[in-house]
């Protein structure tokens, strides 16, 4: 099968959105089809046997016109994958052009709430949606025009470095965090991203300080949110036990994560939510609330909870009271080869075998 | 008739299906099956089966489900009965598989381990059933042609759940409560919730004649087998014949009365119960059959009182008669009872409580229903009505601008005049069949939903639901002549969304069967061919050599005096309007908590 894939990022670019078209469009080229890859963003370094991916382009009318030259060059493909809500209108066009069915990915908010008449209309004539947990189906569900089992779930995957080990000293020093238990969280602390729920941890801290004198919140990631946390963090008078760690380096994430006794994200907003998964892999137990696609990976997996925000504390407690013991890591079902095998399912789905061309 | 549930975890990493979720499904229909129940896991865990059972063919414990077959690969789960199961028994039992009990749940069983799919389009009967492959790792889902019996199902990314009703399945606690906006919008245009809608935007009915298989990637889309409109289409043109029909009803009845348990009859004085009362007589001279009538204080010495006639009909054909007479105060007693079984919003069904209730009390477990006649020999007024409407109006409401501007008028006019509201709606509407059907079914017209319901839900509402979309695809797909087309659109809209579904929540929850020989695809088969020419019952009369009393009677079914009892409930319409309004916005206020929900609310 060829494959044309219209993504804004995946080889060469930052974030889970780019992590998740980085395993699904290696799954398809490992499966043997010929894909290529047009992105919005990122230069690859290194791609996988049978992909290639053409010159990013950032511009919305750059990215048109490098498509359009594209499919003057060649349109014989068999599948339009459109790897971002946001391109589904393009996606539709040019699979209408090809004469080819396409298939829509959606992640998270971006296809919670209704879009645009175009854009619905677009989406009436994809062959198949693919959304990376059962609450962004549902919520998408709700408002597109879509039957129901033409929408799968085809949920998020952990890269295998993602694995227990033991604490790095260098960080535990790093943070001033010896012999604390330390509660992690990652993620962007962006004001527009602001229910991710740093803010609900930092509340919490004084009464889990009762509970844990020892306790140390560290958190991973920046943005233009920082300074509202640092100035909750000291108006709450817990400031001391808040580090903030900025950005942090890719090979530095997986010990961020074991250094950790507990993860915790009370986050509203996650269309999936990976770190939980990176943390669980980890061997870390991880917390999140129920509202949201967050309750995929944290009930699907042993050391994962999932509950209503009015039990955080109690569950925050019971798992540092628990930490201490490693969890095994096992994220059964969120590797990349059940992401493989998914979509070698879905690749031989009826939807595809009727719709593609003659 | 019984209560099936399924729990399958497709997905890999879906939790395994919960014994608690699966028992609290099951036994929420403890009415549809009070004489068993069981409950299955597959080897691997992540299929799990129930049911409830109302013992009615082959009464002993073998024939009880979950049933698995011979070769052990499928394990089915049935409600319904199959009514030419002993033919196909005999074709089993000569191709020399060996049988372990008489019941048609193993006929049917057998029947798709050896045939698959193709076994479905030779079944004659009302069935749903689920049944799981456990070589393929896949569930199929079915419902018979005519949709008598409910199928519901729920899938969300991970698991496909399944039940016969959707209360049940909302009990166990694992579905979104979601609303979906073309159930809302539908019950408020129709009087009940549209198929495949519920009022749960997860919860979807397996479509009549279809299947669903739900393999590793869940539910897939529906398929036709045997679908409805299909049975319409015939190439045979003839006039109608008395001599068929009447061996065609003979048959249909004698089907209907397979059983090893007494089977009775719901009798009024209207031409099809006692049709149905006429074809029993004749298959069996010396049977007495169980008949039931309603009664009601306020029609006493009435032409609205079928009593007499019915005692009539019923010392015609020697019959053991009950009379069961139902008070107001014995409605208000029943009432939160009634919402509680209603399985979806519905502004009509109480008459088929209060006749379950009776025949429950007389002691039946089976019952014959007289549903049907009116979609299938041209009985409503909308057999007139609609082909007349649409063709005085087609010319009218093409001008353009006509139809909004009547509607400006007759919106303002209309109130003071006491007029029907739904007069304002003639010009936009009445051109079309679709249009035409919905005048005469409707209950409000999309235009007065916006008093009712928020604009965005609305919008979303309308547009989901395609109401004259799916009614012009419907009208397409029948016989060009408007006798059929209206049969099609009944059977198809109103038969199925209000009668079928009220008269299965309503005889379950007095552990009744309730069977309809009159909805029956070889009766259909039959009598299709000659309605073009039909012209109203007088056919169904004449082939079951009916009184002049019982044919003359003006029509009105099996009627209550609903609309004066509920007047002391709260839901008072506004003035002039029908009264099943203020039912309908009773039942399911706008903007409220249904008064038939269970558990969650089910509006935003």
């Amino acid at each position: 099968m060829k494959i044309l894939a219209l993504v804004t990022d995946a080889f060469g670019g930052p974030g889970g959105i780019a992590a998740y078209n980085r395993h699904f469009l290696t799954a398809l080229a490992e499966q043997g089809h010929e894909v290529l890859v047009l992105p919005r963003y990122g230069e690859a370094a290194a791609l996988p046997a049978g992909l290639t991916q053409a010159q990013a382009r950032n511009g919305r009318l750059f990215y048109v016109y490098s498509l359009l030259r594209q499919l003057l060059r060649d349109r014989s493909f068999d599948l339009v994958w459109c790897g971002h809500i946001g391109m589904a209108a393009l996606a539709a066009r040019v699979a209408a052009v090809v004469g080819c069915p396409w298939w829509l990915q959606i992640h998270g908010i971006d296809a919670w709430t209704p879009c645009d008449r175009t854009r619905q209309s677009a989406i009436r004539s994809a062959s198949l949606v693919t959304a990376v947990s059962r609450y962004t189906r549902r919520r998408f569900l709700a408002w597109a025009p879509v039957p129901p089992d033409r929408v799968k779930v085809l949920p998020n995957v952990v890269e295998p470095c993602y694995t227990p080990g033991t604490k790095s000293q260098k960080l535990l020093q790093r943070y001033a965090a010896r012999d604390c238990k330390i509660l992690l969280t990652v993620g962007r602390i962006a004001k527009a991203e602001a229910y991710k729920g740093h803010d609900r941890i930092i509340r919490l801290m004084p009464r889990l300080l009762e509970r844990h004198t020892n306790l140390v919140y560290l958190i991973a990631g920046d943005g233009d949110g920082r300074p509202e946390l640092e100035r909750l963090a000291a108006e709450t008078g817990v400031e001391e036990q808040v580090r903030f760690a900025g950005n942090v380096a890719a090979d530095e994430l997986v010990d961020h994560y074991r250094i950790a006794d507990v993860f915790v994200m009370p986050s509203t907003g996650e269309g999936f939510g990976i770190v939980y998964l990176e943390a669980m892999a980890c061997g870390i137990p991880a917390i999140g609330l129920d509202t949201d696609g967050s309750i995929d990976p944290l009930g699907a997996l042993s050391n994962g909870r999932a509950v209503p925000e009015h039990l955080l504390f109690e569950t925050i407690c019971e798992s540092l009271d628990g930490a201490g013991s490693r969890a095994s890591g096992a994220v059964s079902g969120f590797q990349p080869t059940d992401l493989s095998t998914d979509v070698r399912r879905l690749l031989r789905n009826a939807a595809f075998s009727c719709a593609s061309k003659p | 008739m019984c209560g099936l549930n399924l729990i399958y975890a497709y997905h890999a990493v879906a939790p395994a299906p919960s014994e608690r979720e699966l028992l609290t499904t099951r036994d929420h229909m403890r009415a549809r099956g009070p004489d068993d129940e069981g409950a299955w896991f597959s080897a691997d865990g992540h299929c799990a089966l129930a049911h409830r059972r109302l013992a009615i063919i082959d009464l002993d414990h073998r024939a009880a489900q979950p049933m698995k077959s011979r070769c052990g690969r499928f394990v089915i789960v049935f409600n319904g009965e199959i009514y030419n199961y002993r033919q196909l028994r005999q074709e089993l039992l000569q191709a020399g598989v060996n049988l372990r009990t008489e019941s048609d749940t193993e006929v049917l069983l057998e029947l798709f381990a050896r045939d698959g799919e193709a076994a479905l389009s030779r079944l004659v009967g009302m069935f749903a059933f689920a049944i799981r492959d456990e070589r393929e790792k896949t569930v199929w889902l079915a419902r018979d042609s005519y949709g008598i019996k409910p199928l519901y199902y729920a899938d969300d990314g991970w698991t496909v759940r399944a039940a016969s009703q959707v209360k049940a399945l909302v009990a166990g606690g694992a579905i979104s409560a979601d609303p979906e906006p073309a159930g809302l919008v539908g019950f408020y245009l129709w009087g009940s919730v549209p198929e495949p809608f519920t009022l749960y935007q997860e919860i979807r009915a397996v479509p009549p004649g279809h299947v669903v298989r739900v393999g590793e990637l869940g539910a897939e889309q529906p398929r036709p087998f045997l679908d409805l409109p299909s049975l319409y289409r015939t190439d045979a043109s003839r006039q109608p014949d008395v001599e068929a029909v009447r061996g065609a009803v003979l048959e249909s009845v004698r089907r209907h009365l397979v059983a090893d348990v007494p089977v009775g009859l719901f009798l009024s004085a209207g031409i099809d119960s006692s049709a149905l009362l006429a074809a029993m007589h004749a298959i069996d001279p010396e049977r007495v059959t169980t008949a039931v009538t309603l009664g009601f204080s306020e029609y006493e010495g009435t032409a609205g009182d079928e009593v007499p006639l019915a005692r009539g009909i019923a010392a015609r054909y020697g019959t053991d008669h009950r009379v069961r007479t139902v008070h107001a105060e014995e409605f208000h007693q029943d009432l939160p009872r009634i919402l509680e079984a209603m399985d979806q919003p519905s502004i009509d069904g109480i008459n088929t409580w209060f006749v379950s209730k009776a025949a429950h009390e007389a002691g039946l477990k089976v019952v014959l229903s007289g549903v049907g006649g009116d979609e299938l020999f041209a009985g409503y007024p909308s057999f007139r009505d609609v082909p007349s409407w649409r063709a005085r109006l087609m010319v009218p409401a093409r001008i353009p601008g006509a139809g909004r501007a009547w509607q400006a008028v007759m919106t303002t006019l209309g109130p003071k005049l006491r007029a029907n509201p739904k007069l304002a709606g003639l010009l936009r509407h009445g051109g079309t069949w679709a249009g035409a059907y919905m005048l005469r079914r409707g209950l409000f017209l999309p235009h007065e939903l916006k008093a009712l319901l928020d604009p965005q839900l609305l919008e979303r509402g309308l547009e989901r639901l395609n109401a004259q979309g799916a009614m012009r695809s419907l009208t397409r797909s029948a016989p060009k002549n408007p006798v059929a087309r209206v049969s099609l659109l009944e059977s198809a809209l109103y038969m199925r969304n209000q009668l079928l579904r009220d008269a299965d929540w309503a005889s379950m929850a007095h552990s009744l069967e309730l069977r309809t020989p009159l909805v029956d695809v070889e009766l259909l088969r039959a009598v299709a061919p000659m309605q073009h020419a039909l012209t109203g019952k007088d056919i169904l009369a004449d082939a079951m050599d009916l009184e002049p009393q019982v044919r003359n009677r003006p029509k009105t079914g099996f009627t209550t005096p609903v609309g004066r009892w509920i007047e002391a409930e709260e839901s008072r319409g506004h003035a002039g309007e029908p009264w099943a309004r203020g039912w309908a916005r009773w039942v399911l206020p706008p903007g409220g908590n249904s008064q038939v929900s269970c558990g969650p609310a089910s509006q935003p």
